[in-house]
C-alpha cells in the first residue's frame, strides 16, 4: 500500500482505492476479512483516523459490511461492484478530458461527433 | 467532559505590552494526535505552559482532564510538557534524568524509555553536557512519551535531530499511541513531515485561534486555480477568496473548498488549473497579509 501526500487524491480516498485494488487482484477474497485501521495506519504511517475514514468509505459504497463489532468483511459481490464503479469513473473522466480539450481547439459539437462516429469504425481491439 | 482533554474558555495571557493569547476558546479532543501550528510568536508554547500549569493565564478557564490543573495535585501527574531543550543540570546522567521520570510520573514505563534510547544509539552514562542538540531532543523525547501522561504536551520536540531517526520518531509515536490511546499535542513548523500521523490540528496567528480541525477536513479547506488575471480576477467574483496574487505571468487564486468540490469543478471548467493546497499551504494562506508585495520593498532604494 503506497500513498501520496503530494497528490490531488485525499489520503483517505487513495486508502479505499488501495483496498479495492487489493479486491480486484484476490489479495483481499469477497467474504474475507479487510485489513483493519490499525494495520493500515502502521503499514503507511497515518493517523487511524484517516485509515478509518478511508473504511467509512468503501462502507457506504457497499464493497465492506460491518459484521460482529469492528471486523470488516469483503461484500460477496464486491469486485464486480467495484469495476462497474471505475468503468463508469474513468468514461466519464475521459469523455470530459476531451470535450475540454476540444473546446479549447475550438471543435464544434457536431464536429467531435463525427469524428468519434468515423474512428469508432476503423478502432478494432485486439485480443 | 466526555472526550475532552483540555477544555479553554476564553483564555487570555498578556505579558507587559504584549498580547501571547487573546482569548482562545476550544475543546481539544481526548485520544487525538494534534498539531499546534503556527508562525513564531503565534502563541503555542505560551498555550503549551497554560495547559501544563506552567505558566499562570491572564484570565479565563482552563481544565485539564477536567481539573483544573493550578489547584488539583492529582491532575498534574496526567499531564507533561516537554521541549527540545529543557533546563538540566549538565552534570547529571541520562540514567538520573530517567529516574526524576520514573518518580514524578505514575505512568512512566522505564523499560520502554530505555529501549528508545538503545535503538536511538544514546548511552544512559552519558552526561547531558556531551549531548549534541538532536540527542537532547531524542531524550527529552523518549522521557515524554515513556511518560504515558493522558495529555501529553511536546513543544518542537523534533528540533535538531536528522532525518533518519525523525521517521523513526514519528513512527515511535503513531504506533504508542495506538498502543496506549491519549491526547498528543505538537507543536512544529514542519508540518508537511508529520502531518500524516496527526489526527487533527489547531492553528494559531497571533494569538488567535484560526481553526481547530480534523486533518482531513484540512486538506480539503482550500484549492489554488491558476490563469490569466482576467479568468481568474472574473472567476473569484463572488466566492469565497482567501487570497488572490497577481504575478508578472500569471495569476492565482485561493479559494475555500474541496479541490474535487463544486467551486473547483467551476473553475475548472472556466478553464483555471486547478490544484490542492496541503495543510502546510493552507496555514500560510491563512495567516499571511493580504498583499504579497513586502518582499519588493527590500530591493528599493
Amino acid at each position: 500500500m503506497k500513498i501520496d501526500f503530494n497528490d490531488v487524491v485525499p489520503i483517505y480516498i487513495q486508502i479505499a482505492d488501495a483496498i479495492e485494488d487489493d479486491i480486484l487482484s484476490g489479495r483481499l477474497e469477497e467474504g474475507g476479512n479487510c485489513y483493519s485501521q490499525i494495520q493500515i495506519a502502521k503499514e503507511v504511517n497515518i493517523n487511524p483516523a484517516t485509515a478509518a475514514k478511508g473504511i467509512r468509505l468503501l462502507v457506504e459504497r457497499g464493497v465492506l459490511k460491518k459484521v460482529r463489532g469492528q471486523a470488516m468483511t469483503i461484500s460477496e459481490n464486491a469486485a464486480a461492484m467495484i469495476k462497474e464503479r471505475k468503468l463508469e469513473q474513468m468514461l466519464s473522466e475521459m469523455l470530459e478530458n476531451i470535450i475540454r480539450e476540444s473546446k479549447k481547439l475550438g471543435i464544434s459539437e457536431e464536429e467531435l461527433i463525427e469524428r468519434i462516429r468515423q474512428m469508432y469504425q476503423d478502432v478494432t481491439v485486439h485480443g | 467532559m466526555e472526550g475532552i482533554a483540555i477544555q479553554m474558555d476564553a483564555v487570555r495571557k498578556e505579558y507587559r505590552k504584549n498580547i501571547a493569547l487573546d482569548g482562545i476558546t476550544v475543546n481539544l479532543h481526548e485520544n487525538c494526535i494534534i498539531g499546534l501550528i503556527g508562525a513564531n510568536g503565534s502563541g503555542k508554547t505560551t498555550l503549551m505552559k497554560i495547559c501544563a500549569g506552567l505558566e499562570e493565564k491572564s484570565s479565563g478557564e482552563v481544565l485539564v482532564c477536567g481539573a483544573d490543573i493550578t489547584k488539583d495535585i492529582s491532575a498534574s501527574e496526567e499531564v507533561i510538557y516537554s521541549m527540545h531543550d529543557l533546563p538540566v543540570g549538565k552534570s547529571y546522567r541520562i540514567s538520573e534524568i530517567l529516574k526524576f521520570y520514573d518518580i514524578t510520573y505514575p505512568h512512566f514505563d522505564l523499560v520502554f524509555c530505555k529501549k528508545m534510547l538503545e535503538l536511538f544509539g544514546i548511552s544512559l552514562k552519558k552526561t547531558c553536557r556531551t549531548l549534541s542538540q538532536g540527542q537532547k531532543s531524542l531524550v527529552h523525547f523518549s522521557c515524554a512519551a515513556a511518560a504515558r501522561c493522558r495529555v501529553t504536551l511536546l513543544d518542537e520536540p523534533f528540533i535538531g535531530i536528522d532525518i533518519e531517526k525523525r521517521k523513526m520518531v514519528y513512527e515511535i509515536l503513531l504506533r504508542d499511541f495506538m498502543e496506549h490511546p491519549r491526547a498528543i499535542i505538537i507543536s512544529s513548523h514542519n508540518l508537511s513531515e508529520i502531518e500524516g500521523i496527526l489526527s487533527e490540528m489547531l492553528l494559531l496567528h497571533r494569538g488567535k485561534m484560526v481553526f481547530y480541525q480534523d486533518m482531513d477536513t484540512v486538506r480539503e479547506m482550500l484549492f489554488r486555480a491558476d490563469g490569466s488575471k482576467e479568468e481568474v480576477m472574473g472567476f473569484v467574483e463572488g466566492k469565497e477568496t482567501v487570497c488572490t496574487r497577481e504575478k508578472e505571468i500569471g495569476c492565482y487564486a485561493v479559494l475555500k473548498g474541496s479541490v474535487s468540490g463544486k467551486t473547483a469543478q467551476e473553475a475548472k471548467a472556466a478553464g483555471l488549473s486547478v490544484s490542492a493546497v496541503s495543510p502546510e499551504d493552507a496555514s500560510v494562506y491563512l495567516t499571511m497579509p493580504e498583499e504579497g508585495k513586502e518582499l519588493e520593498s527590500l530591493w528599493e532604494n
